[in-house]
């Protein structure tokens, strides 16, 4: 039994040292680090979207249907490098008429060419044909598409492999989060910071926009602004995403300037005649950034939530973007066909999972409470 | 007190003007008007003449610039009248209050499952703190906590619908009732309602849940740090009255904040979750709305949230001084 | 007679991430009826920690390793948690340091103080509401029939003290342990509080432990004293022992390095000029220092004497020149010499908002129209009660808070009147150090950044390299060694980082610097280190000084000249000696009898009357 006040013995004064030494100290973020990395399932989760991230940057080269280095008529070419953007993928195959069947075109328009191929033959945007690939039949369709040995997850009802897509989809998920948050992040801290530093009337007119926008059900304002977009790409969602959830963030960030700005140690700079922008920044801001990385990490699991809800409301990226959401979109209206609820619903809650532990593990880190006194 | 209410009241109605004038141009920004996606929907054999299409924009007030339109809406509202609904025939107010008791049914009663076992299970948690099954019951919260919704809910609809077909423990789909809803008895009544609501209700319930009793915890972890909790051990208090009497009066205070908060979405239901049990709330009622460009009806909607997150942030503010006795408004 | 609390060989231990950490340490004492115990030392000398070792209320990093503590025979060690529960409260109560945040903030006082009633003793509601309100009346709350509904934040620091005692004392327990209980409270609601202690243990016969750093409380309450030193006892034995003729080097220097109202030493001496501590082990061992003539004459001679206002104006303040009656060595500032500092009807106000449209109704007076001047090389000490407003006036001579009305010329500038950059230069004539040494340092800044930032701000300096080599050596100047540049704050202790403070407040140069309770958060022993090393600095480098205070008699051993502050007023302004000597106003004189005194007459005369009382 453990309650009342946690008293520990204050600091005897610093050992006194060899005076010719020039002594360091582990600065803020190498501590909260340490800190950090004694908790292990937000290790475990670090280490989780690490991988993911890795995952997002390969997808190409892990499933795919285009080569991810060929040699083609005497020049190399990165043919994979059209599943980030249509236009990195070299026009002299769509002139060739490849029509994205690579492996028999290549053979056929030059016999000398070669290639390196991603790991798993299948594609995130169609279904892989027969013989496209040696020993590799048609994908299913329907809903005949269980989970198999070349269909590691499984097919859509069109016959698209949704390992696949998966793989593919997580480049829009991991995308999304850092993107949105990103901008929810530069848009809070810098109204937060300028509301609580200010004070008065700007802190009155920022008060009344945080409520403002918190007066609009969040799914509303989204629904809204995409559908004034007459054609929305996943950045227009990004950015919609961004512009609707910084209000946290910038409430955190303002109750951190109005705590800070009467600090001591804010006089102390005063004093000395440290002009507002550095006392804002060089004193109040490096302070206040600590607390407020706890809800933008776990704003990136909402994103990612919310990225995932709208796919799956049929108001996400368009189709050629393939998204985790629009795999669970289709799965709800084939209830039978489990692995298009399953992975893709794992693969969300996973991450999300993630994202938030790593967002406590950086809380408890970075708590000032739980560290010493002052640091 | 009153001073304040009155001042926070006034600041929310011009609140309120902004909130709807920046949504109503929103709205009216958005492409396609109701009448060009009505006749996208149409079947195509039908022809609408274009005087017609004319007659109907006008009375449904699209040839007026949206500031206008937006003038006249907020005249109609000053007399308490929210319009027509372009879709279903019938006033903004009339469907809406529709909607209410099937919305309310699912909210209420996961708010009420909610709080019920979040508090035990916080105090629980708390009192255990660091032991083996506090240390379950956060992962488990935690991973409840961070489940999509509409992903358990898809998954409990393969469970239930098609894994359980055919057994006893079988649930609907879709709905909230049954075909012959009508023709059943008192008792049939209740079950048929009781069978399509338990799935939507857990899907709502179970993240509220995680959520508010993490934020017990956490309140609680926090509160039994203080110095009031060591002057009532010295005085000899017992460990079960010092959490139950002392530390938890503490942690209702940032509780209440959270009920105020809670008062929107108690009504707004939810957009996804309706659409997915096929459940005739507002969340459902928005959406359809949205797609179908029924402006009378969004704005309805949007000005009730908002008059709603209003009131439940005043009301969270007035709560908080009767919990705690340093607040106070003068 | 049997003792009532028998503590042998205790050792409590705290188990961190960086290892055990002997908090107490072997500790030996026993408790009488009637009698009370005052345990004193300085911050990590285990005080505390004994204290909740006996009610068993340590954290769970921490454990009782071995010892007894026996209460009437029973070992409380070894009690079950159940038995230790109805012990506390009733048999053995406590009273906290902050009653700030001592009470549960929800509750009605008088609900809290029946709560205790009522755990444990049978008896009704309305019994009990009574037993509260009569014990109320005991402590001296005004109106308890109405106080006790009210609630803790309704009160003053010293009401909500008197409330925890009442809790305290509501089942007339045998034991009493008092932890720092008028740490946090002024001086004048101390000597209430203790009047009301002395009483109860004399009306009740109750035992108390009274745990503080004061030595000066412990000789006005104690009949026994234990000095504790990093967790060991170092000297046991009746206060007037202690004081009369201390044992151990620890105890001497102590009772030396402490401001006295009556000291004549111009520098204080340092617990290190008697004693030396050598690690030894897991543990230390001291080594006794003898004071020689040499030092002690440095001690009293070192510096200069009193820099008094100059004669015609000690005449306008009431306050003339008088000869042979000031101390030999004092001297006045040369008639017509300008004054580096006038302050000229200062006034800050602060507004009071009220109604629907937050309309200004009222305005709080925090410094309310006063005057003074300080001239060059003087030190002019500014002391009163928490809220009377000296704080205000350092920050608004600085203006870190715009004053309202009035001016302060600094050498003829009005700095009121400056515009920014105007101000910015002139802010590296006039510094500042706080009190808080935790709060002034920014924790993500390491020394070097502190210390250097106010001279790249006041171009002092070429370049980094110069200015690293500057501040290296204000670091050898405050006592420092310069490789502690690249360190950040937290690894410091308090005493320090207020060092680190100073080194900072003169990175520019300044010649007016303005020390705002700079020592009133530290230990006695490390407070005299560092008001040594301002008044070195001072002779070194002719500085000027407002040193602001809460405690009399360490501004009385600073300044030159005295401000009795009270509600935003001077109350009264003169010699520093004159006003402690010959105090004009009737605020003064409470102020000097409420601080503790512990002249051996006085406690002769104590101890005296309290054989007689116990007989």
């Amino acid at each position: 039994m453990s309650i009342g006040p946690n008293i520990t013995p204050p600091l005897a004064d610093a050992p006194a040292a060899d005076p010719q030494q020039l002594e360091t100290s582990r600065g803020f973020w190498a501590e909260t680090w340490l800190r950090f990395r004694r908790r292990k399932l937000a290790m475990v989760a670090l280490a989780y979207v690490l991988f993911m991230a890795c995952v997002a940057l390969f997808s190409p080269a892990i499933a795919g249907t285009k080569p991810i280095i060929c040699k083609y008529k005497g020049h190399i070419y990165f043919p994979a490098l059209g599943y980030f953007h249509r236009s990195w993928e070299n026009p002299i195959f769509v002139t060739d008429h490849f029509r994205n069947v690579y492996p028999a075109k290549l053979k056929e328009s030059d016999p000398e060419s070669w290639a390196l191929w991603p790991l798993v033959y299948q594609d995130p945007q169609r279904r892989v044909r027969a013989d496209e690939w040696p020993d590799h039949p048609a994908n299913p369709t329907r809903d005949k598409g269980h989970p198999n040995s070349l269909n590691l997850f499984g097919t859509t009802r069109a016959g698209v492999d949704v390992f696949a897509e998966m793989v593919h989809g997580t480049r829009t998920a991991m995308l999304v989060g850092f993107v949105s948050m990103g901008i929810a992040g530069a848009i809070g801290i810098t109204l937060g910071a300028f509301a609580g530093y200010l004070g008065g009337w700007a802190d009155m007119l920022l008060s009344r926009l945080i409520e403002f926008v918190m007066c609009i059900p969040p799914l509303v304002l989204i629904l809204a602004l995409i559908a004034v977009l007459p054609h929305p790409t996943i950045w227009h969602l990004m950015a919609v995403l961004g512009l609707t959830s910084w209000t946290g963030i910038a409430r955190l960030m303002r109750g951190e300037f109005i705590r800070l700005r009467e600090a001591d140690f804010v006089t102390a700079a005063r004093a000395v005649g440290v002009g507002w922008f550095g006392i804002m920044f060089r004193h109040i801001f490096r302070n206040g950034l600590a607390p407020v990385l706890v809800p933008i990490t776990f704003g990136i699991a909402s994103a990612i939530l919310i990225e995932s809800a709208l796919s799956f409301l049929g108001f996400g990226a368009p189709p050629p973007n393939p998204s985790w959401g629009a795999l669970l979109e289709a799965g709800r209206d084939n209830l039978q066909m489990w692995w298009l609820i399953a992975f893709p619903g794992l693969a969300i809650f996973f991450t999300v999972l993630a994202y938030n532990l790593i967002g406590e593990g950086l809380q408890e880190a970075t708590d000032p409470r739980l560290r010493q006194p002052g640091n | 007190m009153s001073s304040y209410i009155i001042r926070r009241i006034l600041l929310g109605l011009l609140t309120l003007l902004l909130i709807t004038f920046f949504v109503y141009g929103l709205l009216r920004l958005m492409p396609g008007d109701p009448l060009l996606v009505r006749l996208e929907m149409m079947d195509p054999g039908k022809h609408m003449l274009p005087e017609d299409i004319t007659r109907m924009r006008e009375m449904y007030g699209l040839n007026d610039p949206w500031y206008i339109s937006y003038f006249k809406w907020l005249g109609k509202l000053l007399h308490g009248d929210l319009g027509e609904s372009f879709t279903q025939h019938a006033a903004v107010a009339h469907v809406i209050r529709e909607r209410i008791g099937a919305t309310l049914l699912l909210t209420l009663s996961s708010l009420i499952i909610s709080y019920l076992l979040a508090i035990p299970l916080g105090l629980y948690a708390t009192a255990r703190n660091g032991r083996w099954d506090e240390r379950t019951i956060s992962v488990l919260l935690y991973m409840l906590y961070s489940l999509p919704s509409f992903v358990a809910a898809l998954a409990l609809q393969v469970l239930f619908a098609v894994q359980l077909h055919g057994t006893a423990f079988e649930l609907p789909l879709f709905g909230m009732t049954g075909d012959h809803f009508n023709q059943m008895s008192f008792g049939g009544k209740f079950l048929d309602l009781f069978k399509h609501a338990v799935l939507p209700v857990a899907c709502f319930t179970y993240g509220t849940l995680a959520y508010y009793s993490r934020f017990i915890l956490a309140n609680m972890q926090e509160v039994i740090r203080q110095d009031y909790i060591r002057t009532a051990r010295a005085k000899g208090v017992g460990y079960w009255r010092i959490l139950f009497h002392h530390a938890f009066r503490n942690t209702m205070i940032p509780l209440v904040t959270l009920i105020g908060l809670e008062l929107p979405a108690l009504l707004s239901g939810s957009i996804i979750l309706e659409q997915i049990f096929g459940w005739p709330g507002m969340g459902k009622l928005f959406f359809e709305s949205i797609r179908m460009r029924d402006y009378p009806t969004l704005m309805g909607l949007i000005l009730m949230f908002s008059v709603l997150t209003l009131v439940g942030q005043l009301l969270a503010d007035i709560c908080y001084a009767f919990v705690d006795p340093r607040v106070s408004y003068e | 007679m049997p003792p009532v609390l028998e503590v042998t060989d205790l050792r409590t231990y705290f188990h961190t991430d960086e290892g055990v950490i002997r908090a107490v340490d072997d500790l030996t004492f026993r408790l009488e009826p009637g009698r009370t115990l005052g345990i004193v030392g300085e911050s990590g000398s285990g005080k505390s920690v004994t204290s909740l070792s006996i009610m068993r209320l340590l954290s769970s990093n921490a454990k009782v390793e071995t010892g007894r503590i026996a209460f009437l025979g029973k070992d409380l060690v070894k009690l079950p948690e159940r038995e230790m529960q109805s012990i506390r409260g009733r048999d053995i109560s406590m009273i906290f340091q902050e009653p700030m945040t001592s009470l549960n903030p929800v509750f009605t006082v008088g609900a809290q103080i029946m709560e205790a009633i009522i755990l444990h003793q049978k008896v009704s509601k309305a019994e009990a509401r009574q037993k509260a309100i009569d014990l109320m009346r005991e402590v001296g709350i005004p109106k308890p029939e109405q106080r006790v509904d009210s609630y803790p934040h309704q009160m003053s620091g010293g009401q909500k003290q008197r409330v925890m005692i009442a809790m305290a004392l509501s089942c007339n327990p045998q034991v009493l342990i008092a932890d720092e209980p008028t740490t946090a409270l002024d001086v004048t609601i101390q000597a209430q509080i203790l009047e009301i202690l002395r009483k109860l243990r004399d009306n009740r016969g109750m035992a108390i432990i009274f745990i503080t750093h004061d030595l000066g409380v412990i000789a006005e309450i104690a009949d026994d004293v234990l000095v504790m030193y990093r967790g060991e006892e170092v000297e046991y034995a009746p206060v007037l022992e202690i004081f009369s003729n201390p044992k151990h080097p620890y105890t001497k220097g102590l009772l030396a390095c402490r401001p006295r109202l009556e000291s004549k030493y111009r520098r204080l001496p340092t617990v290190d000029d008697f004693m030396q501590t050598v690690k030894e082990g897991t543990g230390f061992r001291v080594i006794e220092k003898k004071m020689d003539a040499a030092r002690l004459h440095h001690l009293e001679t070192a510096g200069r004497g009193r820099l008094l206002h100059p004669k015609t104006e000690l005449a306008a303040i009431g306050h003339p020149w008088e000869e042979g009656y000031h101390a030999p060595d004092a001297k006045t500032v040369a008639e017509g010499t300008q004054p580096l500092l006038a302050v000229k009807n200062l006034e800050v106000h602060f507004p009071v908002r009220r109604g629907i449209l937050a309309r200004t109704v009222d305005h709080i007076r925090a410094v309310d129209n006063i005057s003074f001047n300080v001239y060059p090389g003087q030190t002019l000490g500014l002391v009163g009660e928490s809220g009377c407003g000296k704080t205000t006036t350092g920050r608004a001579i600085l203006r870190l808070i715009e004053p309202t009305g009035g001016q302060v010329l600094y050498r003829g500038t009005n700095v009121a009147a400056l515009s920014g950059s105007e101000l910015r230069a002139m802010r590296g004539k006039m510094q500042i150090v706080f009190q808080d040494p935790y709060g002034s340092l920014n924790p993500r800044m390491t020394i070097e950044a502190a210390i250097t930032e106010p001279m790249v701000i006041q171009g002092v300096g070429a370049n980094k390299n110069e200015r690293r080599d500057r501040a290296a050596s204000l670091l050898k100047e405050v006592g420092l060694t310069p490789n502690y540049l690249r360190r950040y704050p937290h690894e410091f202790s308090g005493g320090q980082r207020q060092r680190v403070c100073i080194a900072r407040a003169l990175a520019a140069g300044p010649e007016f610097i303005i020390c705002d309770e700079s020592v009133s958060s530290l230990d006695v022993s490390v407070q005299a280190q560092v008001l040594n090393l301002l008044k070195e600095l001072q002779d070194k480098r002719g500085l000027t000084y407002i040193f602001i205070s809460h405690a009399l008699s360490v501004v009385k051993f600073m300044a030159d000249m005295m401000a009795v502050m009270n509600n935003g007023k001077i109350v009264e302004f003169g010699p520093s000696e004159s006003i402690y000597k010959n105090p004009q106003e009737a605020y003064t004189r409470k102020l000097i009898n409420a601080t503790p005194k512990d002249d051996l007459e006085l406690i002769r005369k104590r101890v005296a009357e309290r054989a007689a009382v116990t007989k």
